[in-house]
């Protein structure tokens, strides 16, 4: 049962092309471990499992025939609940939103089905994907499986806990200001936010226009680019999107690391803010591993961190206020408190700030391209304290700001965690790679050499499971 | 900000609902965005651009993708 539950995304394609694995039998077993773990860790907000066994007894006609059209094929995989699956209401974790019923797919969704992966359900967030934790809302907030009643990060926090816990071997999170790397960052699994345009937003709940990145979150490297390959691709209707070709995300994840180069950016956690001990020593002591590997890792300076945080706020808030106008204006009592709070700031914002925000954001992409020239990567925090406990108000409110995720949205740079240890409590600690645009490959490689140097990723939470 | 000076923009934001039912959030928005924008940087030259530009070849260049793919194959 447990080797089901968290079997890799690649080993399962393999298993099922050789006739060793049925779809219809993963999925039962999957369905079946979402019911008994989700009344404890509350990563759905609507499992689908008619849908699903439509799906993977098609996908085991295909492999009968001997038809294998995709690595996803038979793969189950959830949506952050902003992400349309036609027939399914799209929630965005708010009761403003619980009847909305998407009539089509996100194209992301459309990607995934035609791979032939399995759709298990949408996933719970912070209400509109950014008023979280609340316990205002319809459905209450995931909880992180490392704990039991802590944090998990977010807002992609359903992605994260249901693929923590080997509820899915694959999601899809949101990332506008950090919510597919928090969460993957603090549930100990690998998250991905592409390069600005790599990904359709259409079909997507927007937080921030220019700022949406829509991402892959697993339990392995190989599994994540397996699956940034079925979603990446230019979609003309998506006006972000970008015409570039797509190039093979695996090419390079078997090579070794010698030679590469690879800036460490120390000053986001050890001088613009002061992390953690534990989080600081387990980003150190993964540079000295890359190091170990063969890489060249020098230190290197970026902007002061809070030159992006104010950048990114500053967007998101302005754009954020404008999508959500007229529901704030006809109906602001069916948001949460802190989901209406953090989008109301955006009232506040001058036209001329937003202006210098955007100004800013390509000052800030010029110094980041020019300290990274000759690199081939940079190492850095991603979060910089281990989870929180969820019912902490307080400390959540504290360490919300306190994060190194929101320059590469400002920058578009693609942008990977990965686990990196455990705290002294045992709560999951992470790193942050971070690559030149469109260079998603390279950040692949050099996140799957340290992944497997180190034996973070094959630790499993202490699951609980709900006994009827 | 007087309350005057506060009544009068929330009525132009058209928050007067927002802002009955649920004294002091309209406050502490305008307040946190104050302070986002006095960290903004203000040595901006005026020919630094914004990031994103309105750009006619991409403009037109997406409208007709998007047209064609809409438009059913003959």
């Amino acid at each position: 049962m447990t080797e089901l539950a968290y079997l890799s995304i690649i080993d399962a394609a393999r298993m099922m092309a050789e006739g060793d694995l049925s779809p219809v039998e993963l999925c039962q077993e999957l369905l079946a471990r979402i019911e008994r773990l989700d009344p404890t860790y509350h990563a759905f907000i609507k499992p689908t499992p008619e849908l699903a066994l439509t799906a993977a007894r098609a996908a085991e006609r295909k492999f009968a025939s001997g038809q294998v059209e995709s690595l996803l094929q038979g793969i189950p995989f959830g949506l952050k609940d902003i992400i349309d699956l036609s027939g399914v209401a799209t929630t965005c974790h708010s009761k403003l939103f619980a009847d909305h019923v998407a009539h089509k797919d996100a194209a992301v969704t459309a990607c995934l089905k035609t791979a032939g992966a399995i759709p298990m359900g949408k996933l719970s967030t912070h209400e509109f994907a950014i008023g979280g934790p609340s316990f205002d809302l319809p459905w209450p907030p995931a909880v992180n499986p490392w704990g039991g009643a802590h944090f998990p990060g977010g807002s992609s926090s359903g992605s994260g806990v249901a693929v923590a816990s080997g509820m899915l071997p694959a999601a899809l999170g949101t990332d506008t200001g950090g919510s597919v790397r928090n969460p993957a960052s603090m549930c100990a699994i690998v998250g991905m936010k592409a390069t600005y345009g790599r990904v359709s937003r259409r079909g997507v709940f927007p937080l921030a226009y220019s700022l949406d990145h829509i991402g892959p979150m697993t339990r392995t490297v190989a599994d994540n680019a397996a699956l940034l390959q079925v979603l990446a691709g230019h979609d003309a209707e998506d006006p972000g999107s970008a015409d570039i070709a797509v190039p093979d995300f695996s090419a390079e994840i078997a090579k070794d690391i010698k030679g590469l180069k690879i800036g460490h950016v120390r000053h986001f956690y050890d001088g613009d803010e002061v992390a953690h001990p534990d989080m600081s020593r387990a980003i150190d002591d993964a540079a000295d591993t890359l190091r170990r590997l063969g890489a060249e890792v020098r230190e290197i300076s970026l902007p002061a961190l809070s030159e992006y945080a104010t950048c990114n706020r500053t967007i998101i808030g302005s754009e954020a206020y404008a999508i959500h106008r007229k529901f704030l204006q006809e109906q602001p009592g069916d948001y949460g408190a802190l989901g209406r709070q953090r989008i109301l700031t955006g009232a506040g914002i001058l036209a001329a700030d937003y202006i210098d925000a955007l100004r800013l954001r390509a000052r800030l992409k010029k110094k980041t391209e020019a300290a990274m020239a000759g690199l081939d990567c940079i190492i850095t925090a991603s979060g910089l304290d281990p989870a929180p406990r969820l019912d902490d108000a307080e400390e959540n409110a504290r360490i919300y700001p306190r994060q190194c995720r929101q320059p590469f949205n400002v920058t578009g740079q693609p942008a990977l965690v990965l686990p990196a240890g455990f705290s002294s409590e045992g709560l999951p600690l992470a790193i942050q790679l971070v690559g030149h645009a469109w260079q998603e490959t390279r950040v692949y490689r050099i996140a799957h050499a340290y992944e497997q140097a180190t034996a973070w990723h094959k630790r499993r939470p202490p699951i609980k499971e709900t006994t009827h | 900000m007087d309350q005057d000076e506060t009544q009068s923009l929330v009525t132009t934001l058209g928050l007067s609902q927002l802002a009955a039912e649920r004294p002091g959030e309209i406050e502490r928005a305008l307040d946190n965005a104050r302070s986002l924008a006095e960290r903004i940087p203000r040595d901006l030259h005026w020919s630094d651009e914004p990031a994103h530009v309105f750009n006619a070849n991409l403009f037109t260049a997406n409208l007709f993708a998007a047209k064609a793919q809409q438009e059913p194959h003959s």
